[in-house]
C-alpha cells in the first residue's frame, strides 16, 4: 500500500514537472523557428535586393527606349489636309 | 572669227552668266528650300532633323556613286539595315530633347494636269528606328485647295524598328484636280528613313487605298 502511494506520489510529480516544462518546450521550437526565419530571410536577402534591381534597371532602360508619342493620329491628319506647299517637283525626275 | 572678238564675246557671256547667278539662285531658294523640292514642316518640326539629297545629286541618270555617296550621306546611321538601290534619299529623326506630340514631315507639290482623270500610285521604301509612327502620304487637291482626294496611311502606320519595305497609295486624281502633294512623316521619336519615291500612273483596276 506504501509502495503503492509512493509511485502515485511520483507519477503525479512527473506529470507537475511535465506540464510546467511543456509551455517552456514550445515557447523554445517558437523561438527556435523565429531564429531559422530569420537565418533564411537573411540569407535570401542578397537574392531579393539583386533581384529588385535588375527590375528596376529593366524598367529604366525600357522606360529610356520607349519612343516619347508624336501628334496624335487625327491632329497629323488635319494638319496635312490643311499643308500647303509652293508647287517644287515633277515627279519624272523624283525617282524612277 | 578674231582671237579678241572670241576674248570679247566670251567676256560678255561670262559677265551675263556672273549677272545671272544670283537670280538662279533666289529663284532655286524660292522654289525648293533643299533643291530637291522637299519642304520641311510638322508640329514642333524644330525638334526634328531633316535631311534630303542636294541639288544635282539623287535626280535620273545620277551615276551609282553619286547615289551610294547619297545613301551614306543621308542613311549614316542605319547602316544596320542597308538601304535598297535607289535615288531621292530623305530622313527624319527626331532631336534627342524632342517635345511630346511633335511630327515633321517632308512635302512635295507638284501641278496635276499630268494625271488628270488617272489613277496614281506613290510608292517608295521605307525604312523606320524606334519609331513612334510613320506615314507615308498624299493628297490630291483642287481649286482653293479644297482636298479631292487623300491618304496618310492612318490606318497602317509604321511604329517601331521595321526593315526596308516598298509602300503605296493609290489615289484617283479628279479631272477638276490643280495639284497633288506627297511625303512622309514622323510622329514622335525616333528616326524613319525613304528613297525612290515614284509616282506612276496605274490601271484603273488597281484597288484606291484613300478616300474618296
Amino acid at each position: 500500500m506504501l509502495e503503492e502511494d509512493e509511485a502515485d506520489a511520483r507519477l503525479q510529480a512527473l506529470y507537475r514537472s511535465v506540464s510546467r516544462e511543456m509551455p517552456s518546450a514550445a515557447v523554445d521550437m517558437a523561438i527556435l523557428g523565429a531564429a531559422q526565419n530569420k537565418i533564411r530571410r537573411d540569407r535570401a536577402a542578397p537574392f531579393f535586393a539583386i533581384a529588385a534591381g535588375l527590375l528596376v534597371a529593366v524598367l529604366v532602360v525600357r522606360d529610356i527606349n520607349l519612343p516619347t508619342p508624336g501628334a496624335a493620329p487625327e491632329e497629323t491628319r488635319d494638319y496635312l489636309m490643311a499643308l500647303h506647299t509652293p508647287v517644287s517637283g515633277d515627279p519624272a525626275e523624283s525617282g524612277r | 572669227m578674231k582671237p579678241t572678238r572670241r576674248i570679247f564675246v566670251a567676256g560678255l557671256t561670262g559677265a551675263g552668266l556672273w549677272a545671272a547667278a544670283p537670280g538662279l539662285a533666289s529663284a532655286q531658294s524660292r522654289t525648293s528650300p533643299d533643291g530637291q523640292g522637299w519642304y520641311r514642316a510638322g508640329i514642333n518640326a524644330e525638334d526634328y532633323i531633316f535631311h534630303t539629297g542636294s541639288q544635282g545629286i539623287g535626280r535620273r541618270g545620277q551615276r551609282m556613286s553619286d547615289a551610294d555617296e547619297l545613301r551614306s550621306r543621308v542613311f549614316q546611321d542605319s547602316l544596320a539595315f542597308p538601304p535598297p538601290e535607289g535615288l531621292d534619299a530623305v530622313s527624319i529623326r527626331s532631336k534627342p530633347a524632342a517635345r511630346p506630340g511633335g511630327m515633321g514631315t517632308l512635302s512635295r507639290t507638284l501641278p496635276a494636269r499630268r494625271f488628270l482623270g488617272k489613277r496614281v500610285r506613290l510608292s517608295a521604301n521605307i525604312h523606320t528606328e524606334r519609331a513612334g509612327r510613320v506615314q507615308m502620304w498624299m493628297k490630291v487637291t483642287g481649286a482653293h485647295d479644297r482636298v479631292l482626294a487623300f491618304d496618310d496611311m492612318q490606318s497602317r502606320p509604321l511604329r517601331g524598328t521595321t526593315r526596308w519595305r516598298r509602300y503605296s497609295i493609290v489615289l484617283n486624281v479628279p479631272a477638276n484636280a490643280v495639284e497633288i502633294s506627297y511625303g512622309f512623316l514622323l510622329a514622335g521619336s525616333g528616326a524613319a528613313f525613304a528613297n525612290d519615291f515614284a509616282l506612276n500612273v496605274t490601271p484603273g483596276t488597281t484597288p484606291v487605298t484613300g478616300q474618296p
